[in-house]
């Protein structure tokens, strides 16, 4: 059947524009279009008018999108933003400042559309030639689409009206935030009006008294008394805000610009609001909000069942409101002015702060890392983490993980299966609710692994000097959140039962429902594997490829493959418990390198004695790089989430739907350590399997 | 026949003007302020935020198509305001500052005179504040 086509267009401003380093993000197109072609509309820019376009060619009834469309289009978008990664990622390497921005602002924009609820991304679904695709992307609202040949008449109606309103509401905004006694609607100050009145009656009638104009005039003073109503302002003068603190009032917020109002994302082309019930939460599912790049702490049930302690952030603060003894107000004293003494140890111990903030038992939490700072719910982590400073959620923080056996205890795994690597070790991390206590576990947390040091550094037995070793601690791997949701709360009234902390909580519990639902195959039961990867320098390579020799009695191994400039060691996780030890042997028989697995897989020892450009760990997660569809398109990343540790080098591929990431980059002439969470993010979801990685010399 | 006024009387005449009049509209602009004013009633709305971000609520209009707001508060982490508010139906919206998203809540109010109202703000990952 024949479809007929016709020319679309679209129009928006780009006031509202989500902005990359100042510029909108359509300037961008020549940068993004390599990765994003094929989702993302070609904008068409006007210089200097602040307006964008989009023509596109589709069927004359494109429909809504479907569920499978949106599904496909937050799958393009995700391989989109991770092309873009790995394409910034040499400029960003090189200091690019706009390269970083480019990566930020893009992630943010996409992120947002990836996580956008069906109806709103429904709003910039179009139906092209080429299949679905988004336009208006980065535009806060998206302005209706039009068929080409059609009047603008509408359009400018309705633009205008837009701009009536807006400026309506701007007057009301200033008129309403005028005083403490306010009223939505007409206001009627009968003071005000009848000293006004009285006013200019006593001057009207000092004016025209008999001879006075004159008298005045023939003064000939130039300030002759003007009409007091030019003297009087015409309206008062305005006090932005209406936020009052007993006696006294605080200015807040002016009403914001036009143009900072994409930061509440329009509401203009959502359905209308709910008449809220006034029980402390809105009507309906929650609608979640990601608060981008926000790493935060464990997440294994609703945080509301089992209460944390306070965080370093201190106890709610009386902003905008007088205190008892009538301290100072405002955002600025958002914070106690005077530390507790628990707020003291605190700054004098970031660990502690963590464990506090995280309700870690501080015999699991680990040294801190250098430099580090407590953990903050509001700092947003950079991409590479800068701002997070902590160990990933302890294992026995996140009931999935807590109820999953640990990795020692081999009668509740599955059995190994050779050296078949990823044929072992499927377990539903996500199967328990019931938390455990930290450190209970020898092996369950990854500050106690970590913490148990090496008891001899050269596990590998270095024939000499010349013959360098690695010791590389491993942690456990574990879910993670990167993004944070906001919760859908409404005021209630005080006194009420349940109360708005109810509310709170009922909403938070709606969200983790979600929240939890969303989370990927890949990651609630993973298939992981680890290796290690030897890549000689050419001076080291001759035609014949080195070989490994496992050591014999050590049970199963792993399994070995060798090119002539690179040998590769790989095992299914967990590694046996009693570990295993692999020496590369090059042709000529002498030994290159050598390598053992201890610890199930958690402490691996490496050494070599020929030039070697990288001698690194490697991680793969088994079905991490295939789509929900089943096509094959990774939905997420390798990155850092550990503070210090950029993942700009780091070296990705996938593998029959499975993702591997080598992440030291490692010059083997750099001085170890070198330490740092390595994760895979789910970009849709926003979960995340982590673990702590720690490299150091081995002697 | 009237008498031309002198110019001692004309000056004083005219500088009453000039100063009376301007005076009795301040003083009695003044009675009719705030302190004279008998305050309207309001609702007091207590926004609490239990997270460590920053937050932004507002309180718009309760037509959908307005955008801006009649009144809105910025929030530090973990900081409680107080807000007196007419009565009336509003829309109220909060959002977390740079998320970048939709409001994480967009409904319609109605805020009583004389009543109290507490409107707690969170996340999901935020832990509880033990609150005052």
């Amino acid at each position: 059947m024949r479809v007929d086509t016709v020319d679309w267009r679209a129009e928006d401003s780009e006031a509202g524009a989500q902005r990359i380093g100042g510029r909108p993000a359509q300037a961008f197109w020549r940068r993004l279009r390599p990765c994003f072609r094929g989702v993302l509309l070609e904008p068409h820019r006007r210089a200097g008018e602040g307006r964008v376009s989009w023509r596109w060619t589709g069927p004359s009834e494109p429909g809504a999108p479907g569920a499978a469309e949106l599904t496909g289009l937050r799958r393009r978008l995700g391989t989109g933003l991770a092309d873009l990664a790995a394409d910034l990622e040499r400029d960003e390497e090189a200091g690019g400042a706009e390269a970083r921005d480019l990566h930020a602002g893009m992630e943010t924009l996409v992120t947002d559309l990836i996580n956008a609820p069906d109806a709103r991304l429904a709003g910039y679904a179009i139906r092209t030639e080429a299949g679905w695709m988004i336009r208006s992307w980065g535009i806060a609202r998206p302005s209706p689409a039009r068929r080409a040949g059609e009047s603008d008449a509408t359009e400018t109606a309705a633009e205008s009206s837009s701009s009536a309103e807006a400026a309506d509401a701007d007057r009301l905004s200033q008129v309403v935030a005028e005083t403490d006694a306010l009223r939505p609607g007409r206001r009627w100050r009968p003071g005000l009006w009848l000293g006004a009145g009285l006013g200019m009656f006593l001057g009207a009638v000092a004016w025209f008294w008999p001879g006075g104009r004159a008298d005045a005039e023939n003064l000939g003073n130039a300030s002759a008394p003007a009409p007091l109503a030019a003297d009087s302002p015409s309206r008062p003068a305005t006090k932005p805000g209406v936020v009052t603190a007993g006696a006294r009032s605080v200015a807040a917020q002016a009403p914001r610009e036009a143009g900072a109002a994409h930061q509440f994302a329009s509401v203009g082309s959502a359905p209308p609001p709910q008449v809220g019930q006034a029980n402390g939460a809105t009507d309906g599912s929650p609608r979640i909000v990601p608060v981008p790049m926000a790493y935060t702490g464990p997440i294994g049930t609703p945080p509301e069942a089992a209460p944390r302690p306070v965080d370093g952030q201190g106890e709610l603060t009386r902003g905008g409101s007088a205190g008892a003894g009538g301290e100072s107000v405002g955002p600025g004293d958002a914070r106690p002015a005077k530390k507790s003494s628990d707020e003291a140890k605190v700054a004098a111990d970031p660990g502690k702060a963590v464990s506090r903030a995280t309700a870690y038992k501080p015999d699991a939490v680990r040294e801190p890392h250098q430099g580090s700072k407590p953990l903050e719910l509001g700092e947003a982590t950079a991409r590479t983490g800068e701002g997070w400073a902590g160990p990933v959620p302890l294992a026995s923080e996140v009931p999935e993980f807590a109820a999953a056996p640990p990795e020692g205890d081999a009668s509740r795994r599955e059995p190994p299966a050779g050296n078949t690597p990823g044929a072992s070790g499927r377990t539903d991390i996500t199967g328990g609710s019931i938390p455990t206590q930290a450190g209970t576990s020898a092996t369950g947390v990854i500050g106690d692994s970590m913490a148990r040091d090496t008891a001899s550094p050269d596990v590998v037995g270095g024939r000499g000097p010349e013959f360098a070793s690695w010791v590389c601690h491993l942690g456990q791997w574990r879910l993670a959140r990167t993004r944070d949701v906001a919760l859908p709360t409404m005021p209630a009234e005080a006194g009420q039962e349940g109360g708005a902390r109810e509310a709170l909580a009922q909403a938070r519990r709606r969200a983790w429902d979600e929240v939890r639902a969303a989370l990927p195959d890949a990651l609630r039961s993973p298939v992981t594997r680890a290796g290690w990867v030897f890549r000689f320098r050419s001076e080291a390579v001759g035609p014949l490829a080195p070989r490994w020799v496992q050591s014999a009695g050590t049970g199963r191994g792993g399994l070995a493959a060798v090119w002539p400039d690179r040998a590769e060691m790989t095992w299914a996780e967990p590694a046996p418990q009693e570990g295993f030890e692999a020496r590369l042997l090059g042709p000529d028989g002498v030994e290159w390198a050598r390598l053992r697995v201890d610890d199930g897989g958690r402490r691996l020892g490496a050494g070599f004695g020929v030039p070697v450009r990288e001698a690194a760990p490697w991680f793969e997660v088994a079905g991490a790089a295939q789509g929900t569809t089943g096509t094959g398109t990774a939905e997420g990343r390798w990155r850092s989430l550990g503070p210090g540790w950029p993942d700009t080098r780091w070296r990705r591929d996938a593998d029959a739907g499975s993702a591997r990431v080598v992440c030291f980059a490692v010059d083997p002439d750099a001085a170890p350590p070198t330490a740092g969470v390595v994760a895979w993010e789910h970009l849709a979801s926003g979960w995340a399997l982590a673990r702590e990685v720690r490299l150091e010399a081995g002697r | 026949m009237r008498s031309r006024p002198s110019v001692f009387a004309a000056t004083l005449r005219a500088r009453a003007v000039r100063v009376l009049a301007p005076a009795c509209f301040l003083a009695l602009a003044a009675c009719a302020g705030p302190g004279g004013a008998r305050p309207l009633p309001v609702a007091t709305v207590v926004v609490e935020n239990h997270s460590g971000y920053a937050w932004r609520v507002e309180f718009l209009s309760p037509d959908n198509r307005s955008v801006s707001p009649r009144a809105s508060a910025d929030l530090a982490p973990r900081e409680i305001k107080n807000l007196a508010l007419p009565p009336g139906t509003y829309r109220v919206r909060s959002a977390v500052v740079d998320a970048a998203a939709t409001p994480a809540a967009d409904v319609n109010l109605e805020l009583r005179a004389g009543r109290s109202y507490v409107w707690p703000l969170g996340t999901l990952l935020s832990a509880e504040s033990p609150g005052p």
